[in-house]
């Protein structure tokens, strides 16, 4: 049974996007690279309204946490929990050990973004009782496949759609680009329109800072939509729409996209949508490019 | 009886060389890489034969291996890992530094005798994840990078996990194995060794596609390298048990001259008999001049902690050679040249454990034992002519 997630801005996008399965959600106390950061209550509000629409209300608790976080953490996760949650989607361990507390392992997808690159960690994650894992970014459409004939148990998924990520750092770098050039910073900060590009290159990245540090995305668009139907029949059962970055029309219109491609497996949507917006830069990610060691 | 507090001073070796060079200048353990599983691929990693040479040789002289099995493995990677972790267990590492659950899983599940350190490279920040790492195996924690003296103290307080903390070296801007922009710009996979240190590089800022740099200015995400030295008694205090120096592709010279300053700071520190900062960190900076930064252990990042405009690479002409064999009858020191110098040269020794000795080169004599005037001739054997005995592994160094 497919999962069709997606990210969303607005309490508002649950109605507006009936063709989803499940929709990430998160607060920026214990997630980065939201699209949107939701406070307690309207995290409570979403899934009431989900369950209500029998969907199903996944929340990201991706940050990597220090010690000082930890009881926040940890009421947050009572919380969760108390509210019935349908899935947390974690990356660093804490999360492991207090869900394990809280005897909520089963609801935890590991959802690092870079490290979760060989079927031997998904199948030993799983193995520790955890709902599933999210395949990295960086790996090839020959080792996604290899991941589904080697996970047996649990639920594996992978994004589909979306900026793909590159970087995450503590580190506040554009509020300290501007403090070293003693130029006011202000409004650089959580805004969403800021890019850099490396002197010899063209391609413009994301970036984007708040008060959890900095992350940098790739210039492309991870457009996986011709190869959903295959990973479907490999086993892959969680699909990632991320809409960071973009607007809710736009983000309507690419998941009605994926519904159709879903009832017609033999089509090519990703021409039309480069058809479409042939402003925006579209790529298929690691699926081809083989990484080494050497350029 | 109570074990006495002595943390580890824990060094890195590219080669056996370096390795030897770690340990007779004080390092307590040596972390090194083998051909297999290991980040870092630039620096000479080690075949099987080379860590069984380095294991005796650290053994004989009381201190321990450290083997990287570091990367993230794709899943083709993973072929042969069961047996290199069992040639690795034959040949009596102490340790095995991993981020992988799954190896570190499989190494246990193997019965391998080694102690197994989680790789600052998870980014292990908090005791409930290394309550984690602990059910899974695990007897140490190199922690994250991004941790305070006071994050650090709380951690100590919590587990009775031995914890180790980077104290000197380059630092990544990412939360370490979350950074894949040499991935993307360059198809060298950072978690597998391959990392182009893009996070050096020179970059423009734009809002909305319009620029917000002029020509002279360059956005930057790269860090000044770790120099915790002027902490390292804090540290102590909190009884840290080990202090990780940064580096495997560093020179010989390099890791010489940080270990014994580490070495000399930590001893001094614990005999109460703590000299001026200044004087380590001088020892400390005739390695290298790269500037520094105290990182994330004395406070939040700054501007003043990035590289912006500073060039980091300032190589140092200082080492002279090292020495391999000294006659004491004749008071001919055998060395190996790296830089060039001549007669009448000002030069310095640095000694295992001794303080530095100033000196002139009196006379200088090729392999065949002709005399010469200049040394112009990178790795040739030369004999020089010393008012001072000088120890084998003895570094020259122009004064």
């Amino acid at each position: 049974m497919k999962d069709l997630i997606i990210t969303i801005n607005s309490l508002n996008n649950i109605d507006v996007y009936k063709d989803a399965d499940s929709f990430l959600i998160g607060n920026e106390k214990f997630a980065v690279r939201l699209a949107k950061s939701f406070t307690s209550n309207e995290i409570c509000e979403a899934v009431k309204h989900a369950h209500s629409l029998n969907k199903k209300i996944y929340i990201n608790v991706n940050k990597i946490f220090l010690e000082n976080e930890i009881r926040d953490l940890k009421d947050y996760m009572v919380f969760l929990k108390s509210i019935n949650v349908d899935a947390i989607f974690f990356s660093d361990f804490a999360v492991f050990t207090i869900a394990k507390d809280l005897e909520i392992l089963d609801r935890l997808v590991y959802y690092s973004e870079t490290q979760m690159v060989n079927y031997m960690d998904a199948n030993t994650l799983i193995d520790l009782k955890i709902k599933g894992v999210i395949i990295s970014k960086e790996v090839t459409l020959d080792n996604i496949y290899t991941f589904a004939a080697k996970v047996k148990k649990g639920s594996l998924g992978v994004n589909i759609y979306g900026y793909y990520h590159m970087f995450y750092s503590k580190r506040k770098l554009i509020r300290n680009y501007f403090l070293n050039y003693q130029k006011d910073y202000s409004k650089y900060i959580s805004n969403k329109k800021i890019t850099i590009k490396e002197k010899t290159r063209q391609e413009l990245y994301p970036i984007f800072q708040d008060e959890n540090g900095t992350n940098i995305f790739n210039d492309e668009i991870l457009l996986g939509i011709d190869y959903i139907n295959s990973f479907i029949d490999k086993g892959i059962k969680m699909f990632i729409i991320d809409g960071i970055f973009e607007e809710e029309d736009y983000m309507q219109s690419i998941l009605e996209y994926f519904v159709l491609a879903l009832k017609n497996p033999n089509s090519k949507y990703s021409t039309l949508i480069k058809n479409k917006y042939p402003f925006k830069k579209y790529g298929a990610a690691f699926y081809f490019k083989k990484i080494g060691i050497t350029s | 009886m109570q074990k006495i507090y002595k943390p580890e001073l824990l060094a890195p070796a590219g080669d056996l060389e370096k390795l030897k060079i770690a340990i007779i200048y004080g390092a307590d353990a040596v972390f090194i890489g083998g051909k297999k599983f290991s980040l870092r691929a630039k620096a000479s990693n080690f075949e099987l034969e080379d860590i069984k040479e380095a294991v005796i040789f650290a053994h004989e002289n009381n201190s321990r291996v450290h083997i990287t099995v570091n990367v993230y493995p794709h899943s083709e990677d993973l072929e042969g890992l069961d047996e290199y972790l069992l040639e690795l267990d034959k040949i009596n590492v102490d340790a095995i530094i991993v981020s992988s659950p799954y190896i570190v899983k499989r190494a246990r599940e193997l019965g391998c005798k080694f102690e197994i350190h989680i790789s600052t490279q998870q980014s292990t920040a908090n005791y409930e994840a290394m309550t984690f790492w602990e059910n899974l195996g695990a007897n140490r924690i190199v922690l994250a990078r991004e941790l305070s003296i006071n994050d650090i103290e709380k951690l100590k307080g919590e587990t009775t996990l031995p914890l180790e903390v980077f104290i000197h070296g380059g630092l990544c801007s990412s939360f370490s194995g979350r950074c894949t922009l040499s991935n993307n710009m360059t198809l060298r996979d950072a978690n597998r060794g391959g990392c182009a240190h893009s996070c050096r590089w020179f970059y423009d800022i734009y809002e909305d596609n319009k620029r917000l740099n002029n020509d002279k200015e360059s956005f930057r995400l790269g860090s000044k390298d770790l120099c915790a030295a002027t902490m390292i008694d804090k540290l102590i205090d909190l009884k840290v048990d080990s202090f990780k120096i940064e580096g495997r592709m560093k020179s010989l010279h390099y890791i010489a001259c940080v270990v014994q300053a580490y070495r000399k700071l930590i001893d001094d520190y614990l005999d109460g008999k703590l000299k001026d900062s200044s004087y380590y960190l001088n020892m400390l900076f005739r390695a290298e001049n790269r500037a520094t930064t105290k990182g994330f252990l004395n406070k939040d990042i700054t501007h003043e902690d990035g590289l912006f405009e500073i060039e980091s690479e300032q190589p140092s002409q200082d080492f002279l050679g090292i020495v391999i064999d000294y006659d004491n009858q004749e008071k001919l020191a055998k060395i190996q040249q790296r830089n060039h110098f001549k007669t009448g040269e000002k030069i310095s020794v640095m000694q295992p454990f001794l303080e530095d000795v100033n000196m002139s080169v009196l006379e200088i004599y090729d392999e065949y034992m002709n005399k010469i005037e200049i040394a112009n001739h990178a790795m040739d054997i030369l004999y020089i002519k010393t008012e001072f005995p000088i120890k084998k592994y003895g570094i020259i160094r122009r004064r």
